[in-house]
């Protein structure tokens, strides 16, 4: 079977590297963009997937990505998992109307964002 | 306060020692001239508040006299005590002196000390009624608008004028809705608050005369004056710029702050679990010891972080309470299903005692189930092993003459540890932001961010609720709080159908 393809989209670097590092533990297989335009792209281009998404992005923010893409029917299906550092409850609201599918506030347990990984890409 | 001073002038010396004589004893102080020139001279040193005269006198007659005092002296009170006797002549003589009084001689004793006293009653209210026009006008920070109840600006003062970039003329012919808008979402014209209540304070959008918006806050109440016939409505009225931007910064600060804080700890605590979770290769017990302390207080950074933003978001009702009719045992048990797991980790024994039939509350049933966590988390982590913590509801009255109104009917929660209690010093400290007892504690006990307590009292007094604590040290604590059981429906279900508990149970025992 192949690798599950998973695209990370975040501007900072050192939390790319360390997400990275455990999800190829766990066989899957990396990609990465580091601003919301780069997000679209590879998204369309190389159709991943999960995406984990962070919502402060450079160019467009996360939340455009995420909209872009769920009211896409060619990419709907992909699993977004928003990432966040931003945590007031109307972050959260805004959240909820970009159509992801889990939102998961900074820092995160490593053990949790594998298990709400693994049951998306079960499902599929 | 200063003794008022009357001034007498007349030409002839018998006139003057005979009201000498006749006023020594009144309570204002008398001072005698025997010519116009005198009197001025004497006017320009003194402050005099009422001027009796006579007014055919030599050099300067007393229509002259009278007409200079008004140009230079106008606060000053002026009477005529004179022999010209026709009607003509007196009539003649208010005219153009525009005077008060005008007593004829040969006087009468009584009518001099009555009409005296008159006027320095009434010098006395004019200079009131300047002080206090004068205050209102020149109030440096504060906006005042008489407005009619039909809704017309009747009176402002400067600061009015100034932040609406209007002349006086400009603003009396405008109307309060012209200088004020309300939300959206309330119509309605603003003198119309106070027309069923006597009072209304809000916040308003302020339009000025070149159509630019600022964020003001009014306090307007009714006055009634006159028995009751003429009521207008007196605004006050501050500009709160300011601080809506300082609201906004600090809001703008805490999103920051929280954004700044948690990148980095997310690849920090991300890079230590990799390391504890032995991704990267193997490590040594000391290794793993201080990677652990490490992870501890990573996560005790987030956890502060996440209540200081609730916190805040409770602070500026950014939070919004979901209210509906709940069952607060569900709450309750929920609440405890969660931390059973940690009480028996420390072998406490958790008992509940909750009554069947407790009537319906109306709440946030997560919020409520929040506070009961966190109180029970408390009292998990302050209370040692094999020790005990009782969570009890009951129903209660607020005051026992209170049985009939239905509003004073409340609910109470409590939990009761056996753990190590608190210094009475700290007790009155335990909600207020960022207070720790153990902090001040030489002992190192549990961690928390000093902020719990606070949000569990945000919470409750949102809900209409109080909350207090007892505690003894060395024996244990007792938070408890109550939630009023008829709570203000704002969200009014309006479906009339009575929703029942599903735990109708006697005592539950747990563990």
């Amino acid at each position: 079977m192949d690798k599950k393809r998973i695209l990370i989209v975040d501007d900072e670097a050192d939390i790319v590297e360390s997400i990275k590092f455990s999800l190829e533990l766990e066989g899957f297989e990396c990609l990465e963009a580091n601003d919301g335009e780069e997000a679209l792209f590879k998204a369309k281009e190389e159709r991943p997937d999960l995406i984990l998404l962070d919502i402060m992005l450079p160019k467009i923010n996360g939340y455009k990505v995420s909209r872009t893409l769920k009211f896409d029917d060619q990419y709907k299906d992909i699993p977004i998992i928003m990432l966040t550092a931003r945590a007031q409850e109307k972050d959260i609201k805004i959240g909820e109307t970009t159509g992801a599918n889990e939102y998961i506030t900074k820092p995160f347990d490593m053990e949790e964002l594998l298990a709400l990984i693994t049951k998306y890409l079960k499902t599929e | 306060m200063e003794k008022q001073t009357v001034l007498f002038v007349d030409d002839e010396t018998n006139v003057l020692n005979s009201l000498k004589r006749l006023l020594h004893t009144e309570p204002y102080r008398c001072i005698f001239a025997q010519n116009g020139q005198e009197a001025i001279e004497i006017m320009e040193k003194e402050n005099i508040h009422v001027i009796v005269t006579d007014l055919r006198m030599p050099e300067m007659d007393g229509f002259t006299l009278l007409s200079r005092i008004e140009k230079k002296f106008p606060d000053t009170i002026r009477l005529v005590l004179s022999g010209l006797g026709d009607k003509d002549s007196i009539f003649d003589a208010i005219d153009k002196g525009n005077i008060y009084r005008y007593i004829l001689k040969p006087w009468d004793n009584s009518e001099i000390k009555i009409v005296v006293r008159q006027a320095l009653e009434r010098q006395q209210g004019k200079s009131r009624e300047a002080l206090l026009a004068n205050l209102i006008e020149n109030a440096g920070h504060i906006m005042i608008v008489i407005i009619h109840p039909d809704g017309l600006i009747m009176e402002c003062n400067a600061l009015t004028r100034s932040l609406f970039c209007y002349t006086e003329k400009e603003l009396l012919g405008l109307r309060v809705d012209d200088l004020f808008k309300r939300d959206a979402d309330e119509p309605g014209k603003i003198a119309d608050f106070v027309a069923q209540d006597s009072s209304w304070q809000g916040e308003l959008t302020a339009v000025t005369k070149d159509g630019e918006l600022f964020p003001a806050a009014m306090v307007m109440s009714r006055y009634e004056s006159q028995g009751g016939r003429d009521a207008n409505i007196i605004c006050f009225v501050r500009d709160v710029t300011q601080e809506k931007e300082i609201e906004r910064m600090k809001s703008e600060f805490i999103a920051l702050t929280s954004h700044e804080m948690r990148t980095p700890l997310t690849s920090i605590r991300n890079s230590v679990d990799i390391i504890l979770s032995r991704k990267a290769g193997s490590i040594t017990a000391t290794q793993e010891k201080f990677l652990t302390i490490a992870e501890r207080n990573i996560n005790r950074l987030g956890g502060f972080l996440n209540d200081l933003l609730h916190l805040y978001e409770l602070e500026t009702n950014k939070m919004e309470l979901k209210y509906a009719e709940i069952d607060i045992t569900t709450t309750v048990m929920d609440a405890i299903k969660r931390l059973q797991p940690l009480a028996e980790k420390k072998s406490i024994q958790l008992s509940v005692k909750i009554p069947p039939d407790l009537p319906v509350i109306y709440a946030d049933a997560s919020r409520i189930e929040e506070v009961v966590a966190h109180l029970v988390d408390n009292a998990i982590k302050f209370t040692g092993t094999k020790g005990k913590i009782r969570v009890e509801v009951r129903p209660m009255l607020d005051r026992p003459d209170d049985v009939f109104q239905d509003v004073n009917v409340f609910v109470e929660i409590s939990v009761t540890d056996t753990g190590i209690g608190i210094p009475p010093e700290f007790i009155e400290h335990v909600f207020d932001k960022f207070y720790q007892v153990e902090a001040s504690m030489s002992t190192k006990r549990q961690s928390g961010t000093g902020l719990g307590l606070a949000i569990n009292k945000y919470i409750v007094e949102a809900h209409g609720g109080t909350i207090a604590c007892r505690s003894e040290e060395g024996k244990g604590s007792r938070f408890v709080f109550t939630l009023p059981i008829f709570h203000n429906k704002r969200e009014s279900s309006g479906s009339g159908k009575d929703y029942m508990p599903e735990k109708q149970g006697a005592t539950q025992n747990i563990l």
